[in-house]
């Protein structure tokens, strides 16, 4: 077995200064792999594009910054085994697209060295940003439209358990646990539903984009819920939770009327409304 | 789900695009000049596999008109509930409606027992377990029990259809909503004879359009079968009286009632 062991160091490999494994062009020339006996060429292969080639919608790299080392999950056959799965991870993860879970991946194409290195708080930080630019969008919708398109599941996810843990911090001890998970459920069920139903009505809308909007629509709900904890008068609390219930429907609608459903769309749009009528009286008796 | 792809739209729609050539969409109300539901479903009713989304979008093939003259057929029957089904049974109907009254029923509940506690002057809790009773009771009675009801008829060679059954019992429901939302008012004669009422009414709507199919039996089966099926709608009415619409007597004195 040749080993040709060019002048990379494990320690190195992480610099963006790394020399030679930039130079590379194809794995069967520079690495003899034990555990495959041929190798197609997968560098010029068509179907795995380069990781530095900026997808639709993204920003490319800054020239400043040295393309990543292409490789394609030969994880643990290179030289610098002991880094090999955390290194050739990191790249790997991106060739899914920026359709994440919104864990910075949509910005962080081609960047994921620079990801690494950056402080805890920056990683954070970027996705409660994108949170927060996503529910100023819900609240007020000026500015571009297109924003919930790119969809993630964290909003909802905040969404959610805010409501439950407010509304069940409310209940009765004995039914704290039974009005937790029924928010729960029907804020998830209760969304997945709703976008089902649109599909088989059929309506084009895409399932996780649809769950998303749904959820952060639910922002008006969980203010008013936060503002209940301090005012138990139904009397405020009524027009309250109409307003949270009006609000929350009428955003959500904006998002999710264009989904071309004809004659029936108000057999698609009353299950929405039916969803945060629910979730607007749990709020309203809690 | 097997089909639909998050590919960015450029027109900045919530919608991806199945097929390959972009549609122009009008937003709002306009959509249905570029695109037709009904159409799309109709035509891709052999394409999907059973397991995609889309297979199933042929059970949910109605529009808002046809939902709606549907609930009100099965309000006031004035023929046969299958003749204005037209031969294409949904589903829409039956899952949307026993929904609609679980969480109808949910709050009628929460109403009355806050009423009950206003008037007994005692602080108002309110009650999530009456969700959970709601959701079993009206699933099992609008999905569980027609293929029960199915199956058995089935065995008896009537040839029965399990979507019909599923809308009938599914539509029959529609009557409880008004049901329930009339029975806030405080008065228990008032409760009973509205549920008595609706008991009735569609109690008398399903036997009325599952005769012809209990008829194919021969006599005795057909009519235990009938029976077992008023006597479970009877079974549904006084459950809802007693778990939702029950009055009680208040006092100042008296602790309110336990509502389970």
């Amino acid at each position: 077995m040749n080993h040709q062991h060019n002048s990379v160091e494990p320690d190195d490999f992480l610099s963006p200064a790394a020399p030679s494994y930039v130079e590379a062009t194809s794995y069967s020339d520079t690495y003899d792999n034990p555990f495959e006996t041929n190798i197609p060429h997968r560098m010029n292969s068509p179907s795995i594009e380069p990781d530095d080639v900026p997808l639709p919608g993204q920003k490319p790299l800054s020239p400043t910054k040295s393309p990543l080392p292409k490789v394609t999950g030969n994880i643990g056959s290179s030289s610098s085994s002991g880094h090999g799965s955390s290194s050739n991870s990191a790249p790997t993860g991106n060739i899914g697209g920026g359709v994440g879970l919104g864990v910075g991946q949509a910005s962080g194409i081609g960047s994921a060295i620079d990801t690494l290195d950056e402080p805890v708080s920056e990683t954070l930080l970027r996705d409660l940003r994108n949170v927060g630019a996503k529910l100023q969008q819900v609240l007020y919708p000026k500015g571009r439209k297109d924003i919930l398109k790119d969809w993630d599941l964290w909003g909802p996810l905040l969404m959610c358990l805010t409501l439950s843990i407010v509304l069940s911090m409310r209940a009765q001890p004995d039914q704290k646990i039974t009005v937790f998970t029924w928010i729960f459920i029907i804020v998830w069920l209760g969304s997945a539903v709703v976008t089902v139903n649109a599909k088989l009505l059929g309506g084009r809308v895409s399932f996780f984009q649809s769950v998303c909007v749904i959820g952060y629509c639910l922002f008006p709900l969980v203010l008013v819920s936060v503002v209940s904890i301090f005012l138990s008068n139904i009397y405020i609390r009524l027009p309250l939770s109409g307003i949270a219930f009006a609000w929350a429907s009428w955003a959500s609608l904006g998002f999710l009327s264009d989904s071309n459903l004809a004659n029936r769309r108000a057999l698609g749009v009353y299950p929405l409304f039916l969803f945060y009528f629910v979730i607007a009286w749990m709020i309203l008796i809690s | 789900f097997a089909s639909s792809s998050n590919s960015p739209n450029a027109t900045g729609n919530i919608s991806s695009s199945n097929n390959s050539t972009p549609q122009s969409r009008p937003a709002g109300f306009g959509g249905a000049g570029a695109f037709d539901p009904h159409r799309n479903i109709q035509e891709q009713a052999g394409a999907r596999p059973i397991w995609s989304v889309e297979y199933y979008a042929k059970f949910f093939d109605v529009d808002t008109a046809q939902v709606m003259e549907r609930c009100f057929a099965s309000v006031i029957p004035k023929e046969n509930f299958l003749d204005v089904m037209q031969g294409s049974p949904d589903l829409y109907g039956p899952f949307w409606i026993a929904t609609t009254v679980v969480f109808v029923l949910f709050v009628i509940s929460s109403i009355v027992e806050s009423i009950n506690a206003y008037s007994a002057g005692t602080p108002y809790k309110y009650d999530f377990t009456a969700l959970t009773f709601a959701f079993g009771t009206i699933y099992s009675y609008a999905f569980l029990v027609p293929t029960v009801i199915w199956g058995a008829t089935k065995y008896f060679g009537c040839q029965p259809d399990l979507l019909d059954m599923l809308a009938l019992y599914g539509y029959g429901l529609t009557i409880w909503i008004p049901v329930a939302v009339l029975c806030v008012l405080p008065f228990d004669l008032l409760r009973w004879g509205l549920v008595i009422l609706g008991a009735s009414a569609s109690g008398l709507f399903l036997v009325r359009n599952m005769y012809p199919v209990l008829s194919r039996a021969e006599a005795q089966t057909s009519k235990s079968i009938l029976i077992l099926v008023v006597a479970l709608h009877g079974l549904l009415a006084l459950l809802l009286k007693y778990k939702f619409f029950a009055y009680t007597v208040t006092a100042p004195s008296q602790p309110p009632p336990p509502s389970i």
